[in-house]
């Protein structure tokens, strides 16, 4: 979502909740998504364009006077393949990420099953009252 | 063959500490395939989900359970054009969506 688009979207997400509700932001975070076989790292996978686009639409959050960030919670994410080539398949489907041609070899290579591991970032904003 | 998403119950045990969804009313912005809806969906009172992509409603719908078929809805739609009824959520989630 452009940012524009993020300031639309909380002002419509800000009227639909209720006096004291209560706004959950959850996405991935630095540092980069890891791929791993039985608890060894095969590399990282370079999203450094996602981790703009997130920086950008997260930014409006943030700044907006319709949220007050109340907590925050980070825990690793797992994600598990049985086939290396399906994981390479389906991660040319995700915004901003590339795979570094020696990680994707290793990743071909591997022995399932083969993991991504993920930081992700749980963010409790409370709506603020209209004014 | 899919992927398996969180086989370590990362993303529900995070929930649980900054989140009681039980007895709320819940708005789901960006659901996509209801993974995250049927994690929580069970304790909340009321959850809509919605998402752009009609593929992925379609299949959230053909994997709701029919015990959460009666509280849980989802809607193909874009969040900067939603249209709800003001003050009917206690939670709104955007989760890996914005």
């Amino acid at each position: 979502m452009q940012p524009e688009g993020v300031v639309h979207a909380l002002r419509q997400v800000h009227r639909g909740l209720a006096p004291g509700g209560i706004l959950l932001d959850m996405h991935p975070t630095r540092p980069s998504a890891r791929a791993e076989v039985g608890g060894v790292s095969l590399g990282d996978f370079d999203d450094e364009k996602f981790w703009e686009t997130v920086e950008a639409t997260e930014r409006p959050l943030a700044e907006s006077d319709l949220f007050e960030l109340e907590q925050e919670v980070e825990f690793d994410y797992l994600e598990r393949w049985d086939s290396g080539k399906q994981m390479l398949e389906d991660v040319k489907t995700w915004d901003g990420c590339h795979v570094p041609r020696d990680l994707a070899q290793r990743i071909r290579k591997a022995e399932p099953p083969v993991d991504i591991w993920e930081r992700v970032v749980l963010r409790r904003f409370s709506s603020r009252s209209r004014g | 063959m899919a992927s398996v998403k969180d086989p370590e119950g990362a993303e529900l045990r995070a929930l649980a500490e900054v989140v009681d969804f039980n007895g709320r009313r819940v708005l789901e912005v960006g659901c996509g395939d209801g993974r995250m809806v049927r994690l929580y969906a069970p304790q909340a009172a009321k959850v809509l989900g919605i998402d752009e992509d009609a593929e992925a409603i379609a299949e959230a719908r053909r994997n709701m359970p029919r015990e959460l078929k009666s509280h849980v809805r989802f809607r193909v739609a874009r969040a900067e054009r939603l249209r709800v009824r003001p003050a009917s959520f206690d939670i709104a989630f955007l989760a890996w969506s914005l």
